[in-house]
Formats: C-alpha cells, sequence, structure tokens
C-alpha cells in the first residue's frame, strides 16, 4: 500500500548538441534545477544512449554533423513513440519547424536562448506534458489509484488517512463522477477492516423493498418472491465497511430502519422475529445537499448526524485541475492494457485542449475520454481532433435518458431475480408483467434466470 | 561597435565554464582566420552562427553582435568585412573582464 504521496525522482534529460559549450550550459542549468542530464555529441551518439537507459525527455540541436537533428527525431519517434521530445535550433525554417511538429514535438527553442527559457519549456514539457505516474501522488486501494498533486486533494488524502484507523462514519460529499468510491475503499483499505469485506450499495438504483431486502436480507417467505433466505448486505460487510451511495435517495421510511441499525448496532431480516448483530462501520455518500434535504423533511435529522459524524468533501475536477495531466497519464497507462494498440501519448495540443476543458462529469468524464481516445487513435500519438471530437460528444459523463433507462431495467431484473432465487414466475409477478413480457426483457438484457438460483435453493 | 573594455556580467553558477569557453573562442579565432585564407565561407558561417548561438546566453553580450556581423559577412563573401569583424572579435576577447553575479 502506498499511503504517502510518492517522493518525485528527479526527472531525466537527454541533450543532443555537437556544440559543446552550448550543451555545457544546458546541462548546468538543468542540473542546477534539479533534472538528472545526459549529453550527447551528435544522433548516433543519441541513440546508443537510449538503447541503455530511457530518459523522461530528449532535447536536440536541429544542425549537427552524422545525423541532422529531425532524423535522429523521426528514430525516436519509430523506437519510442511516447518518449517526449524537444528541438532547440538557431537554424531552423518553417519546414524544418513544421516536420519536428509532425513528429510530435512537445517545445522548440530558438537560440540563442536564456535560463528561464529553457526551464519553462521542460516545465511545460515535463509537468504538463508527461508527468510519469510515479512522480504524482497516489494512493491505491483495491479499486483503482487515487491520483493527485494538488493541495486539495492532498489535504483530503491526509484526512483519508487519519480517518482511516477509527470506526465513526463518514459521509463523502461531492459532485457525481468525482470518485467518492475510491475515497470510501482508500479509508477501508487503509484501516483495520482492509481484511474484511467491502460492500457497496447504490440507494438510488433499487425500488424500496429491494434495497431493504439488499440492505437486511429476508426470510424465506416473507414477502411474496422470497423463495429462499436471502443475507443483506449489512451481514456481509460484517467485520467490514457498508458503502451506502447516494444515501440521498433513500426513501424516509428505509432511513429509519437504518438509523435503527446504526444506532444499535443489530439488524432484522425482513420477515424475521430474530435480530442480528453486526459489526459494520458505515460510509455514506451523496452529491445532494443533505443539511437543505433535512430542512425540507426530504431527510432524517437523526439519520443525517449519525451519518455524518466525519464529514469529507471530494472536489470536483474543476477545483483540482493541475490534476489532470496525472490522471490523463494515469488513464493512458491503465487503459493501455485494455485496448490494441500499445501506450500510446497525446500530442501538445491535444493536452492543452484536455487541459483546458471543464469535465462537468468530472473524473469520470476524463476517463471516458482518454479511452475514447486511445480506441480511436490509429497512431501512438493522440491528435487534438480526436481530443476536441471525444469532448464535445461528452454529455457531462451522464448517459442519456434511454441508457439510464435501460441501466435502471437491467439491475432492477437482476435485483427481481436475486430477490426470487432466479424464479422467473415470482419475479414477472412483482414486476407487473406476464412470463413472456419477462422473458423478453430478460432476453434484451441478458439476463439468465439460472445464475441467480442458490444451490441450497 | 564593441569598446576596448568589455565588462560583462555572468551568472557565479557558470563560473567553472567560462574560462573554457572564452579559450575555445580564442580557438575560434585563429581557425576563423585559417578558413578566411582558405576562402571558406561556408564554415566560417557556420562557426560564427554557433558563436552567435550560445554568447548571449552565457551573458557575453557584444559577443552574439560580433558574431552575427561575422556570419553575414561570411554569407556575403565579404573577406574585408569579415577580417574587420575578426578584429574586433580578437579585442573583444583580449579586453573582455567578466563580473560574477
Amino acid at each position: 500500500m502506498n499511503a504517502e504521496p510518492q517522493i518525485a525522482r528527479p526527472p531525466r534529460v537527454l541533450l543532443v548538441d555537437d556544440d559543446v559549450d552550448h550543451i555545457a550550459l544546458c546541462e548546468r542549468w538543468l542540473t542546477l534545477a534539479g533534472y538528472r542530464v545526459d549529453t550527447a555529441a551528435n544522433g548516433p551518439a543519441a541513440l546508443a544512449h537510449l538503447e541503455q537507459a530511457r530518459p523522461d525527455l530528449v532535447i536536440s540541436d536541429l544542425v549537427m554533423d552524422q545525423m541532422h537533428g529531425l532524423q535522429l527525431l523521426a528514430e525516436i519517434q519509430r523506437h519510442d513513440p511516447v518518449l517526449p521530445t524537444m528541438v532547440m535550433s538557431g537554424k531552423a525554417g518553417v519546414p524544418e519547424a513544421l516536420q519536428a511538429a509532425n513528429l510530435g514535438v512537445s517545445g522548440f527553442l530558438e537560440k540563442p536562448f536564456d535560463r528561464d527559457a529553457l526551464l519553462g519549456a521542460v516545465t511545460t514539457a515535463l509537468g504538463e506534458a508527461f508527468v510519469p505516474p510515479s512522480t504524482a501522488g497516489g494512493l491505491e486501494t483495491a479499486a483503482g489509484r487515487l491520483v493527485y498533486r494538488s493541495a486539495l486533494m492532498q489535504e483530503l488524502v491526509a484526512r483519508v488517512q487519519r480517518v482511516a484507523g477509527g470506526s465513526s462514519t463518514v459521509l463523502l460529499h461531492g459532485e457525481t463522477g468525482t470518485g467518492k468510491e475510491l475515497v470510501a475503499r482508500a479509508i477501508h483499505d487503509l484501516g483495520p477492516r482492509r481484511e474484511r469485506p467491502f460492500v457497496s450499495v447504490n440507494c438510488s438504483a433499487l425500488p424500496e423493498q429491494l434495497l431493504e431486502s439488499e440492505l437486511f436480507g429476508h426470510e424465506k417467505g416473507a414477502f411474496t418472491g422470497a423463495v429462499a433466505r436471502h443475507i443483506g448486505l449489512f451481514q456481509a460487510a460484517d467485520g467490514g465497511t457498508l458503502f451506502l451511495d447516494e444515501i440521498g435517495d433513500m426513501p424516509l421510511a428505509l432511513q429509519a430502519k437504518v438509523l435503527r441499525a446504526l444506532q444499535d448496532l443489530t439488524i432484522r431480516p425482513v420477515g424475521s422475529l430474530q435480530s442480528v448483530k453486526v459489526n459494520v462501520r458505515v460510509i455514506s455518500a451523496t452529491h445532494q445537499d443533505l443539511a437543505s434535504m433535512v430542512e425540507q423533511k426530504l431527510f432524517r435529522e437523526d439519520l443525517y448526524y449519525r451519518i455524518n459524524v466525519v464529514p469529507l468533501s471530494v472536489p470536483a475536477l474543476r477545483e483540482r485541475a493541475e490534476d489532470i495531466p496525472a490522471l490523463v497519464e494515469y488513464f493512458l497507462e491503465r487503459l493501455a492494457g485494455r485496448t490494441d494498440g500499445g501506450r500510446k501519448r497525446f500530442a501538445p495540443e491535444a493536452r492543452a485542449v484536455l487541459l483546458q476543458a471543464s469535465f462537468p462529469g468530472n473524473i469520470r468524464q476524463l476517463q471516458n475520454v482518454v479511452e475514447r481516445c486511445l480506441v480511436l487513435s490509429n497512431g501512438p500519438v493522440i491528435p487534438r481532433s480526436l481530443v476536441v471530437e471525444a469532448l464535445q460528444d461528452q454529455t457531462g459523463g451522464l448517459p442519456t435518458l434511454d441508457e439510464a433507462r435501460h441501466a435502471f431495467e437491467r439491475r432492477y431484473i437482476a435485483s427481481l431475480l436475486r430477490a426470487t432465487n432466479g424464479n422467473v414466475t415470482q419475479a414477472a409477478r412483482i414486476a407487473g408483467r406476464n412470463r413472456t413480457e419477462f422473458y423478453n426483457l430478460l432476453s434484451r438484457h441478458n439476463l439468465e434466470p439460472e445464475t441467480f438460483r442458490a444451490a441450497d435453493g | 561597435m564593441i569598446t576596448d573594455t568589455s565588462v560583462v556580467r555572468i551568472s557565479a553558477d557558470l563560473a567553472d565554464l567560462v574560462p573554457r569557453y572564452l579559450n575555445n573562442r580564442q580557438s575560434d579565432l585563429d581557425a576563423a582566420r585559417q578558413l578566411l585564407r582558405d576562402g571558406d565561407f561556408y564554415l566560417l558561417a557556420g562557426m560564427a552562427h554557433r558563436i552567435r548561438g550560445s554568447a548571449s546566453s552565457y551573458g557575453f553580450v557584444g559577443l552574439d553582435v560580433i558574431a552575427k556581423a561575422i556570419e553575414r559577412a561570411a554569407q556575403q563573401r565579404d573577406s574585408a568585412d569579415i577580417e574587420h569583424h575578426l578584429q574586433a572579435l580578437e579585442r573583444f576577447l583580449q579586453n573582455v573582464e567578466v563580473a560574477y553575479v
């Protein structure tokens, strides 16, 4: 587990120039600024160097004996298309600049330049264009990695680390797509319950009766369709953590039952006379303003105080825009394995578009955009046009009404089948559909009733 | 043009690099005179261009102006003008004083 943000290793820069005095000067400036610098006096020497050690950035002169800088960049592009490169030259004309741009260079420095120009260009190329995931802060969880560099997230992670050791209830507040479940997962993984289950339920996805049955379980025959005993999530999470996502959508009647469970640490499955002791840490999350819902009597005040012992705010991506480069690199690396075509990187102008985008759908939308660009780009360098297109087609990370309806229907039918132990007749009756219609629904959602039948049914 | 005494202010971080830099320019001056005698204006222009690319970066204000003048004269194959600017380079190298800041 990586609980602390990692210390950045010094980025490694390979300088290629046949002017010994100029290369010595650039080496000195970069070394003083904390970079690790290697030098090569010509193209072949640079290629030989690249075979031994991979830098984070190559800066090359253009006019050199033995091999022109553009030829060197083309070779680098062929062997290592995601390695960022920069050009420095005093002689480059427009055609050479265009060729360099086509080779995906991250910067162009015109000689003579001063220290600030060099460091600024390198910072842009390394700091924004290329953030090795190992240099960004990160908190590994079983469900993925919290990637961040921003002060806001550092503060949040520090609080997560502090609350992880206790058992107080935590309420996470944040917009949709900000990674609330990942934060909940981090609290669980960093705490003493990490070896026990982390169980998650979305309170907005199920109708009241099913949600109650999901949370507390039910006895066989507790209601129509309850053909087998069903263990609820409070019990499934025993010794671990129960994550109640979108708790603001929980029906009021059920809120009273959850409150009792939290107060007494006992639950009573639907249809049972027996109470069962549970040992569960509850983490809740919502994108809604629960305090205002309490005022409007839409949310129980007593439950609000019970779940809100430790409130944590998960910032929107626009509040932590400096995390976007690190997140982009993380998604590129993580998603590269899932898509064909190997590792890819964004062209500098494509990355600039990503950095300026607003992402109302937050990290989930950013991930979707990166994934779409990875899938649709032909070459190793993702062009600006693809990013623009992907951003235009994203509706803030929100599904269309049809998509949302489809997703809800599938979850609902799966819940019915779970509750009825895969009994189609019972499930169809609860759904208010005849068997033929219900089978059509199953077929549309590619659901098999058999998979919901318990072995001891 | 350049006066006989040139005081240039250079970052103390570069102090150990400066003597070698000035030695290399002295070698350039000797090589430039040979190139002028050989009539190799192309290499002469290239050399002057290289000096121009690093002079002001080091902080040698004035040297970049001389180098630019040599480059232009070499491109125009104007031997007299080149000799004139090489003399300016010689004076610069003889008289330059470096103040480290």
